[in-house]
């Protein structure tokens, strides 16, 4: 090995990239060599050097480098702990975190009375002249809209979404009943008949009705007379319903007439072939139910099978004699 | 001399990786004299140990969470040392005196190829030394020599061996760290709690 060679081997020594034989004949040659004699170390030398070493090993040692340490660990402690509580708070109040999804409102005035309206649960709202509806084009947990002026409600049933109505500062909820409501010109009042059902009618805020009032049928209440739950009279129940298709009351009605109230009355286009039905007479109330349910009561009064596709109902089979 | 004098080279490992202040004073008090004498004959200059011995000593206190002490704290010194030395020698290369020695040992291919015996070896090479040391250094490392034979002395008049005390010291940091370690978690979980309402 000559001079260039060893001192390519020194240099792969200090970058480290020695091989374990390199390494090893180098470290042989330390424990063999003889330096040439070094002066004698003296007590004072060696003392002094020894003692600015430590001192210079001070600033490493108390160097804040530890004291860096903890102020990182408790910086992360702390950061911890806010995460922690930030994570805990919005568990705990997680329904209060839930922002509604942005659905469109939809909102539908009736110019010229009764308007009729079908929510997307199928609900049915007859809205009187000057009344306004808003709601959303598709319902959430709960089925909410707001109503300004006067409407009848038919809410389709579904026990597991309540049906609640903003109207002014109350609220009136229910899970699949018809009602009235009418709110006074002024806004600030406002009137609740039960048709079918149970409605709960109450306050979102300070206002004159002291708590929540549940209606039957045939019951009204008005924050007028609050807390009093007044009779509903025929007479009132006939101004409800009237100019609506409402009342789906038949009594010996041809089929003709029973398919021209349902066409009327849910948007839909019935497809059948009507001479096949021509001498079949209906007698039943269906006020209050939906498309579905009065269709099944139909067909089967006539033996016959139906099917809603969209907006169209084919109706097939049977008939009467 | 300090409460930790009578400590073994291990306890005062352990204690270091602990970020002991006090253990770190006391291996260097221990070694302080041997290493920079055996750098002051390599070197042959004052300015230049004292640099290779801070280094040696700041990089322990630096590197003290991440070293591995193989065998003994002072088979790692000196180790430690001797390379500092190589690097020192290597920047001045043109000055070979040693250069010829270096040439004459590789082309002889002496070679002791198992590292533990070169670590011994290396050991009982620094350790002749100390009978140059100036006295009251020698001192002091005698003395710290004879203290960690008393220590031996102790294990074997209980019957253990000087593994199983190594152990002990080592379980006692151990449990302590673990605790404190869940103590601080519950004061975090508690100070969450109490924050929270």
């Amino acid at each position: 090995m000559d001079k260039k060679q060893l001192n390519e081997l020194l240099n792969k020594y200090e970058a480290g990239t020695c091989t374990d034989q390199e390494r090893a004949l180098l470290e042989t040659w330390y424990l063999t060599w003889k330096p040439d004699p070094a002066p004698p170390l003296t007590d004072k030398l060696a003392d002094d050097a020894v003692d600015r070493i430590w001192e210079r090993l001070q600033e490493t040692v108390r160097k804040p480098e530890k004291r860096r340490f903890r102020l990182v660990y408790s910086f992360a402690a702390t950061a911890a702990c806010l995460a922690l509580i930030a994570f805990f708070s919005f568990w705990w109040n997680r329904n209060r975190f839930k922002f509604p999804p942005a659905v469109a409102l939809v909102s539908v005035s009736a110019h010229d009375g009764p308007h009729k309206t079908i929510l997307p649960d199928s609900s049915i709202i007859w809205l009187r002249q000057g009344a306004m509806l808003e709601y959303p084009a598709r319902f959430g947990r709960s089925r909410q809209v707001s109503l300004q002026g006067a409407a009848l409600f038919e809410v389709a049933k579904d026990p597991e979404h309540p049906f609640v109505v903003s109207v002014g500062d109350y609220t009136a909820t229910a899970l699949g009943t018809s009602f009235y409501i009418k709110q006074s010109s002024n806004r600030s009042d406002m009137e609740v008949a039960v048709l079918t059902g149970s409605v709960a009618v109450e306050a979102r805020e300070n206002s004159s009705l002291p708590e929540k009032l549940v209606l039957q049928p045939d019951q009204k209440v008005s924050t007028r007379n609050p807390g009093e739950i007044i009779p509903v009279s025929e007479n009132e129940n006939l101004a409800y319903t009237s100019g609506t298709a409402y009342d789906m009351n038949f009594e010996n009605t041809p089929f003709d007439k029973v398919l021209a109230r349902i066409e009327q009355k849910f948007d839909v286009t019935v497809e059948v072939r009507k001479e096949r039905y021509a001498s079949c007479r209906f007698t039943a109330d269906l006020t209050d139910q939906g498309l579905d349910y009065t269709l099944r009561f139909i067909a089967a009064s006539a033996g016959a099978g139906f099917e809603i596709k969209e907006q169209t109902v084919f109706i097939r089979g049977g008939g009467c004699k | 001399m300090s409460i930790y004098s009578d400590h073994t080279d291990e306890e005062l490992t352990a204690l270091l990786k602990a970020d002991n202040q006090s253990a770190f004073a006391e291996i260097y008090e221990r070694y302080k004299g041997v290493l920079f004498a055996h750098a002051c004959k390599r070197v042959h200059s004052l300015d230049e140990a004292e640099d290779i011995i801070h280094d040696v000593f700041a990089s322990l206190w630096k590197r003290r969470a991440v070293i591995e002490i193989k065998s003994q704290l002072a088979g790692y010194l000196y180790s430690a040392v001797r390379n500092r030395i190589f690097k020192a020698i290597a920047r001045k290369r043109t000055e070979s005196g040693y250069l010829e020695s270096l040439r004459l040992s590789v082309n002889e291919g002496n070679c002791i190829t198992d590292h533990l015996v070169r670590e011994q070896m290396l050991t009982k090479l620094i350790e002749k030394e100390i009978a140059d040391l100036p006295p009251k250094m020698r001192a002091v490392f005698r003395m710290s020599r004879e203290q960690q034979l008393s220590h031996k002395e102790i294990a074997c008049e209980l019957d253990l061996s000087e593994k199983t005390v190594k152990n002990q010291v080592n379980n006692a940091l151990k449990i302590l760290r673990v605790r404190l370690g869940s103590l601080l978690l519950l004061l975090l979980l508690l100070s969450c709690l109490f924050f929270s309402f």
